[in-house]
């Protein structure tokens, strides 16, 4: 009797072989290091800007409050948070839709930090084939030397990126000063080497592996294309038949079509693809591979544009329809997301006001005749400058407040404050729901109501 | 004369590995949970403050109110990691496979 075969999974995933992205220039290489260079700078910029006194973008977990520019946002101001997260996924669509992988390629921390690993590679260790040889060639004083150096500059700039990172979180500066005499505290450090190897990591180790096999965004995007979003194509109408041919030879004598199968664009390649299989699920639409065909139609005399940005709807000849129902839809949501985060930033009160009952009591009848209820208000001043508020209640029947005071409530703090509040017990009788209402002395806008419910004998 | 100057195929097959199946595998499972962690411990976050988890902060030790967000967040990414890892596990491990093969790689 013959055994059944053991069942064996197999896996998910196929042996990896390094990729040598070659170095390319071009209109669209100019554009990653545009883009490169904006977001970067942002990024390692932005937290050594100083604004009134403070660190002009500072997310300060310890008062739990993020300064961006201008804005203060409390923790009472996640509402503003959430929806920033809604809007960059729904723009992620809306984009993805209309122009393809413009994130990928452009914008994201993956591909652009990449970038920069990559340029430091080539800075140390040379251009694609010296990159090559060297990793074929057995250990020598020269590679170690090389590959040394390409790890120092790794590191550090890791380093220094998990530092700005922190940066982000704890006001740079005094981090700067407790880095410099290694007093940084534990959590600090671990943040710092934490974000630093991450980036090391990604940027150095995995690269285009973080876009083919770890990224959801990488997955999913595909369901936001149609015949008319703009894709990296190479148009096989045009290239093929491929082959190689004597240079003085006429355009498409001997059947060839106008690909030179010189493969530069699969060399360029950061995820190692030839783009001229067909769109890809790795293609991450960095155009590297437009970079390396023009640049090679260029040389021998043919039109540029065998791999380019087009549609699936353009390429059988039909015209491309950007105005489509998807679009819209993503377009109209955006709007009003961003119209109602900006009416709400606008329209947002820079004080808050919170009234909680005292639970140990529901209320206390007084030797007076009245019923009194205990409230402890918390007044968050979520300006800039300190102010002093006054506090009335109104609602039905005659209320007093105990005590009647002002409260100075200094800039960006929450102050609680215990109040009693008094009325005759049966003006009206039972329960009541009543308004607390503060307002600033020096600025009568500056003023909030909150309801409250007032509690007393039915009968 | 010869084809266009430009450099021809370079065959790669003989080029070392750069991460191994299994350390793929793990890198899915631990990104996987380090985002679901990013945006657990924001909402968390959001709604508890650490003053409400451990009190006032205290003067000095190790357990101020930055290493509530911290611990928090590597809570968050460790649940996050398991349940990765076992979804990854029964996807992966056919039923009747033995026990012995978990075929991570």
């Amino acid at each position: 009797m013959v055994n059944p075969a053991p069942i064996r999974a197999t896996g998910l995933y196929e042996a990896h072989q390094k990729i040598y992205p070659r170095d390319i220039t071009g209109r669209f290489a100019r554009l990653r290091t545009l883009a490169v260079f904006a977001l970067l700078g942002l990024y390692y910029i932005l937290p050594w800007l100083d604004l009134h006194g403070r660190q002009a973008v500072l997310f300060d977990l310890r008062e739990r409050k993020f300064y961006i520019f201008e804005l203060v946002l409390w923790p009472q101001d996640f509402i503003f948070l959430a929806l920033l997260l809604v809007i960059a996924a729904l723009s992620l669509f809306f984009f993805t839709a209309l122009a393809g992988r413009l994130w990928c390629a452009y914008a994201c921390p993956q591909t652009v930090w990449t970038e920069v690993y990559l340029w430091m590679e080539r800075l140390t260790e040379g251009d694609r084939p010296a990159r090559m040889r060297l990793d074929k060639a057995p250990w020598s004083g020269r590679k170690l030397a090389r590959k040394s150096f390409k790890q120092a500059m790794w590191i550090g700039f890791g380093l220094w990126t998990g530092f700005t990172f922190v940066g982000f979180f704890s006001p740079i500066r005094a981090l700067w000063t407790e880095a410099l005499s290694f007093s940084m505290s534990p959590w600090e450090t671990f943040w710092c080497l934490f974000y630093g190897f991450a980036t090391y990591g990604n940027a150095g180790l995995m690269r285009e592996q973080v876009c083919k096999y770890m990224c959801p965004y990488a997955r999913f995007q595909s369901a936001m294309f149609d015949r008319d979003t703009l894709v990296i194509t190479y148009d096989t109408e045009r290239g093929e038949p491929r082959g190689a041919r004597r240079r003085e030879a006429a355009r498409g004598s001997g059947g060839l079509g106008d690909c030179i199968d010189c493969t530069w664009c699969v060399q360029v390649c950061p995820t190692g693809i030839d783009i001229r299989k067909g769109l890809q699920n790795e293609c991450i639409a960095c155009a590297a591979c437009i970079d390396a065909c023009d640049t090679v139609m260029d040389r021998i005399g043919y039109p540029r544009g065998l791999i380019r940005y087009t549609t699936e709807r353009a390429l059988e000849q039909k015209t491309t329809v950007v105005l489509r129902p998807r679009i819209l839809v993503y377009g109209i949501l955006l709007l009003l997301l961003i119209g109602g985060f900006v009416t709400g930033l606008v329209l947002r009160r820079p004080i808050g006001l919170d009234v909680m009952r005292d639970r140990n009591a529901l209320y206390r009848l007084l030797d007076d005749g009245r019923v009194e209820n205990v409230y402890t208000l918390k007044i968050l001043n979520k300006t800039e400058e300190g102010h002093t508020y006054a506090v009335t209640v109104t609602g039905p029947g005659s209320l007093s407040l105990d005590p009647q005071q002002h409260y100075a409530i200094p800039a960006g703090e929450v102050v609680p404050i215990a109040l009693r509040v008094r009325r005759a017990v049966y003006e009206p009788r039972g329960a009541e729901t009543i308004q607390f209402r503060i307002t600033a002395d020096d600025n009568p806008h500056l003023t909030i109501t909150h309801p409250a419910r007032f509690l007393a004998p039915s009968d | 004369m010869n084809p266009t100057p430009l450099s021809p195929p370079s065959p790669e097959a003989d080029l070392p590995q750069d991460l191994s199946p299994r350390a793929r595998v793990i890198a899915v499972v631990v990104w996987a949970s380090f985002l679901a962690s990013c945006a657990g411990t924001l909402f968390f976050f959001a709604f508890i403050a650490p003053v409400d988890l451990i009190g006032e902060e205290p003067q000095s030790g190790f357990m101020d109110h930055l290493s509530v967000y911290t611990l928090g967040f590597i809570g968050f990414w460790c649940v996050g990691a398991l349940a990765s890892a076992v979804a990854l596990y029964l996807v992966r491990t056919p039923p009747g496979a033995p026990p012995t093969e978990p075929n991570i790689g």
